[in-house]
């Protein structure tokens, strides 16, 4: 085969037309009123127009459907239609015709042909057609690469090819925002954003939880006993619009107890998208596995499991502390201190052996503080002294209570 | 109306677009390369290290490369594209490698642990080392200070490619009809002699179809005159020649308003001199308003036009000034646009003895009154009609060049104008229209009503604008590219409706003031306003949707149904297409079932076509063309001449890879009959399955010119044709 090919006239032609969805053809409506010059003629040629609703002349939006005019934007994760028609233009019967269709991508080349056996006639006048589907995995460049081979009358082989070059475009921008809260839970606020250039209605935004997490949508509330979304009547995203969803991720039981299991870079899951557009023109896509660093707790965490959020002023009040040894395989021997400050003292003695420690285990401390100036105060002045590695770890601003008055009497 | 466009001329001519084959390879031999808008010519491509390489690559490889994930190519395939899962586990948004981006040799499939996170992501920023200093997190959230400032993070990769490429540039066709200053000459007679313009402007107003503009003043309506309405008792100069100094209206004193049932109507102006020779009659002058006329011309002046239209009608015998800047002083803005696409196109592609069979009528070619114009819009022959009603406002000291000169208003010359201006809307010049509307101001201006001529239509009141008119006003702004102006306009439109339609119901006339009026005539009254406020609010609808305003858009459609309930099933199938369109299939499938239970009452060809329909499109919205085409069969089965259903199975045939099918349908319905079916939708669908179909699409489509040619007037859209 040479690699140009000499000019010549083939007996078949092929010809490639993208299938997007047809649209609705819109009419002018233009009305006078019997009194008016024209009289009825108006309504009348707007009665005979067959492009018009019947009985509802004035509705612009009408029932015929018009095929594509252009080939329009292919966005990633929807599905390029294509009709393949190989005609024979000829006034003789060609023989063995074999049509092939391949998208060739920035990284593969795909077959996209229903069948690849060759036809064995084709007579003048008629069409070969085959209508292509391929979900858009990839962004940029594609080329259907369509390959002709026949045999003529006398027997000569011949062979064309025909590159269609189309960009695919990027339909979604996904930004993504992790919350950690205090608790274990993790909140995820995902806003979607749509940058093609026409409306699209979100048909579903999930997010799919990796293996440790459990997961709460928060888009919709409930109103008169029903789920109603977040996002109002307007169903869609106009071009540049942009959405706000909203998750809650709980760790499953087995991985929570564990807390040192969940730290560092955790996986917590994907968002899977489906999105239409024009007459239900369908679009989905998957985020890769969003990621969120856990919360460093370093060796040991201190975390609080109980405390008052108002006490009355120079009286004593209780706090629990959980602390945990996040450290994979060293046992601690913790010491605890305690520093006093301006306005929460600590009440106890400081030094206070806490004993062994375990990996992954932890033990719950009680505390009794009292505070000594009113308004919102905030603890701080815990250590922990690791005996083995002679290491200390300093908790400050771990909570806030408010002190009010002893006159006021504080409400349970 | 699938793609963004800001310009509503562009999304109007959106069915119109070049071709959607994709062009060929410069190296092959076809020559219908280069028709094509988006796609580009390839050379052999450089990916693929031209083409030998890619034929040995397809021949020995066919099989592998079948399956989707193997990435066996080798060069970079995505790191995302895993061969674990299936289906939409390729399309991961992060991580498809920007195109030039290939530089890593990756391993491919199935290797998501290893590159987990894209190259766009935030990774580089969290990735602080784990084992840092103790940070004591008790605060309610904790601090993620490494973030960008609103603290999300991107979670896609830009492709370089991408900026830029998806806007498509909005462009205005430049539609304008350039005036001529040959028209002048053109019309040189009547133009410049103002006798002569009277009388041919008599010589139509005069002529039977006066009863056009009003139906109830039969032909002895100037017999009338003379004998009843004898109203001033100076004659006005001013009235009987159209061009006379602004401002100089003689006013005459007794305007009654109470109503008395006799319709004389606007008079020609010759009679009107006669009349206004006679003696003071105040009761006569009262006659002339009737009750029709009343109640389709009321409207209510905006409060400076109010109070220049009450000193007009109070200061008896002196002169009212009014500022010139107040005054319309409309004018024909361009040349006729008479001409014939059409022909144009049969001697560039037919020569010139085919296309001097083409017969149209043109404006010389018929009467040249109302009568003739009725023919040449009838005829569809809408240029033509353009052009006559030009002649017609010329003769009435309205022509070329006289837009700013000192003019004066009938009811005929409104009509005129009217007829002139939806007719260059109908045909899509909507700059030409809006060049011409411009001299109209807001349509509130005082010589735009008849009490600012109470000598030529003693004691009628209102506007002598019709209302459609008011709505093109309004709509025209829409099809500009203007649509907040558009709905500022259609609002006040609205407003004046529901403040007349409320002095209705308080027992007032329609203008507010007190009168008696019958209970028929009160409650046609009030039907008629009530259907204008319908009609409103269909603009608003239809403005709204090119806004793409889509929810406002169907709050507004529902506000019509309250007007008109006779329409409920057609609209309310509408609001169900407009959320198809959107893609909110569910939404459209909760209208069409009420489309089905509202049409369960009527029975009949109608209803039973509607739900055919409607199960139609929801089935095209869930990409079922089969059944889609099903359903527009069935209702072809019951209405066999049902050309949308025609034309939208021939579409879902063609999505069903059956070419020759489709064209077949499409074929047979345009020779079934022509006159209705040559729809420029129909055209387009044809057209472009000829040039789907063969090299050899050109004769086709020339038939299809001489198909039109013998069936179609001057204002045929030759674009759907392609041949250009």
């Amino acid at each position: 085969m040479e690699v140009n090919p000499p000019k010549q006239e083939h007996l078949l032609a092929l010809k490639v037309m993208r299938l997007t969805k047809p649209t609705l053809f819109t009419n002018i409506p233009v009305t006078c009123e019997e009194k008016d010059l024209p009289g009825d003629l108006f309504n009348q040629l707007m009665r005979d127009d067959p492009s018009t609703v019947n009985g509802a002349e004035i509705l612009m939006l009408g029932e015929m459907l018009t095929l594509p005019q252009n080939f329009g934007n292919i966005f990633l994760g929807e599905t390029f239609s294509s009709y393949i028609s190989v005609h024979n233009d000829s006034n003789q019967v060609v023989k063995d015709i074999l049509v092939k269709a391949d998208l060739q991508t920035s990284s593969q080349r795909l077959n996209l042909s229903a069948s690849n056996a060759a036809v064995a006639e084709l007579k003048p006048d008629c069409c070969i057609d085959d209508v292509i589907h391929h979900e858009v995995k990839e962004i940029g460049t594609h080329i259907l690469v369509c390959a002709v081979s026949y045999t003529t009358q006398c027997g000569e082989k011949m062979y064309f090819r025909k590159f269609f070059k189309f960009q695919v475009l990027k339909p979604l921008d996904v930004k993504t925002k992790f919350y950690n809260a205090e608790t274990d839970e993790v909140f995820l606020e995902a806003q979607i954003q749509n940058i093609t250039t026409s409306p699209m209605f979100m048909e579903k935004v999930s997010l799919e939880p990796s293996i440790m997490y459990n997961v709460a949508e928060l888009n919709s509330v409930s109103q008169a006993g029903e789920c109603v979304t977040t996002f109002g009547s307007r169903a869609y995203l106009q071009p540049m619009d942009t959405r706000q969803y909203l998750y809650c991720l709980k760790p499953k039981k087995e991985f929570a107890e564990k807390a040192g299991i969940i730290k560092g870079v955790t996986v917590i899951g994907k968002l899977d998208i489906v999105w239409k557009t024009n007459l239900g023109e369908r679009g989905r896509l998957q985020t890769s596995q969003l990621q969120r660093m856990a919360p460093g707790y370093g060796d040991v965490r201190l975390s609080l499991e109980a405390i008052p959020d108002t006490v009355n002023l120079e009286e004593p009040f209780h706090i629990t502390c959980k602390i945990t040894n996040c450290s994979s395989e060293r046992t601690m021997d913790l010491v605890l201190e305690m520093c006093n400050t301006n306005s929460i003292h600590w009440c106890g003695i400081s030094g206070r052996q806490l004993g062994k420690l375990h990996p992954s285990s932890s033990l719950c401390l009680a505390l009794t503080l009292l505070s000594s100036v009113q308004g919102l105060q905030s603890i701080s002045g815990l250590r922990l002294t690791d005996t083995f590695l002679k290491r200390t770890y300093e908790y400050d601003d771990i909570a806030q209570v408010c002190v009010v008055s002893s006159a006021i009497k504080v409400e349970s | 109306m699938s793609e963004e466009s800001n310009n509503f001329v562009d999304k109007l001519n959106e069915h119109m677009m070049e071709s959607v084959l994709i062009s060929d390879s410069p190296n092959n031999s076809e020559d219908d390369a280069g028709d094509l808008g988006c796609l580009q010519d390839v050379g052999d491509p450089a990916e693929g290290s031209a083409g030998p390489r890619l034929e040995s690559l397809e021949d020995e490889g066919a099989v592998d490369t079948l399956s989707k994930d193997s990435g066996s190519d080798g060069e970079g395939a995505s790191e995302d594209i895993s061969g674990t899962t299936p289906d939409p586990e390729h399309s991961q948004v992060t991580g498809v490698p920007a195109l030039g981006g290939q530089g890593a040799e990756d391993p491919g499939p199935g290797d998501r642990s290893t590159g987990p996170e894209g190259p766009g992501g935030a990774a580089p920023l969290r990735q602080s080392p784990p084992h840092e200093e103790p940070i004591p997190v008790c605060t309610i959230f904790s601090q993620r200070p490494l973030l960008p400032r609103d603290g999300f993070e991107s979670q896609m990769v830009k492709s370089p490619s991408f900026s830029g490429a998806s806007e498509t540039a909005a462009k205005t066709p430049a539609q304008a009809v350039q005036p001529s200053p040959s028209l002048s000459k053109f019309f040189g007679d009547p133009a410049s002699t103002n006798s002569l313009a009277s009388d041919f402007f008599d010589s139509f107003t005069t002529s039977t179809f006066l009863s056009v503009s009003n139906p109830s003043a039969g032909s002895s309506a100037p017999e009338n005159l003379s004998s009843l309405s004898a109203a001033g008792a100076e004659r006005s100069p001013g009235a009987a020649e159209p061009s006379h100094p602004p401002g100089m209206e003689k006013a005459e004193a007794g305007v009654s308003t109470a109503s008395l049932e006799i319709s004389p109507s606007p008079k020609p102006f010759s009679q009107i001199q006669a009349v206004f020779a006679g003696s003071e009659d105040p009761f006569a002058t009262a006659l002339s308003m009737s009750e029709m006329d009343r109640r389709s011309d009321a409207w209510l002046p905006g409060e400076a036009t109010r109070d220049i239209l009450a000193s007009v009608a109070t200061q008896q015998y002196s002169t009212v000034f009014v500022d010139k800047e107040s005054l319309t002083m409309p004018g024909l803005k361009f040349d006729n646009i008479q001409g014939d696409a059409v022909k144009d196109l049969m001697v560039r592609f037919l020569g010139e003895r085919a296309a001097a069979k083409r017969l149209v009528l043109h404006a010389e070619s018929v009467e040249q009154t109302f009568v003739g114009l009725r023919q040449l819009i009838s005829g569809k022959n809408w240029r033509a009609a353009v052009d006559l009603c030009g002649r017609l406002l010329t003769a009435h000291g309205q022509g070329y060049g006289k837009s700013g000169l000192p003019t004066s208003h009938t009811a005929d010359s409104l009509q005129l104008w009217f007829v002139r201006l939806a007719l260059l809307v109908k045909l899509g010049l909507f700059q030409n229209a809006e060049m011409e509307f411009e001299a109209f101001g807001n349509l509130d201006q005082p010589d735009l009503y008849y009490e600012y001529y109470p000598h030529v239509y003693p004691g009628r009141r209102g506007s002598m604008v019709p209302f459609s008119m008011r709505i093109l006003h309004a709509e025209l702004q829409q099809y500009l590219g203007n649509p907040q102006e558009a709905l500022d306009r259609l609002h006040r439109v609205k407003a004046v409706c529901s403040k007349i339609l409320t002095n209705l119901e308080r027992g007032l006339a329609e203008d507010g003031t007190m009168s008696s009026i019958t209970p028929e005539n009160r409650q046609a009254s009030i039907q008629l306003w009530g259907s204008r406020l319908g009609r409103v609010m269909c603009s608003v609808a239809n403005c709204l949707l090119l806004t793409k305003d889509y929810v406002l858009a169907v709050d507004a459609y529902h506000a019509a149904i309250r007007h008109c309930p006779e329409q409920e099933p057609q609209l309310l199938s509408g609001i169900g297409r407009i959320f198809l369109q959107i893609g909110d299939i569910k939404t459209a499938e909760k209208y069409f079932q009420d489309v089905e239970k509202v049409t369960q009452k009527l029975d009949g060809l109608q209803g039973k076509t509607m739900v055919l329909m409607n199960r139609a499109f929801l089935h095209l919205g869930q990409n079922n063309f089969a059944e889609a085409h099903r359903f527009f069969t069935e209702i072809l089965r019951i209405d066999p001449t049902n050309a949308v259903a025609n034309n939208n199975a021939a579409v879902c045939l063609l999505y069903l890879g059956k070419l020759k099918d489709s064209l077949r349908q499409l074929e047979a319905m345009v020779q079934q009959d022509p006159k209705h079916y040559l729809h420029e939708s129909v055209l387009f669908n044809l057209t472009t399955m000829y040039e789907l179909e063969s090299s050899r699409s050109m004769q086709k489509k020339q038939a299809l010119l001489e198909a039109v040619a013998s069936k179609e007037g001057d204002s045929f859209n030759t674009q759907c044709l392609k041949l250009a």
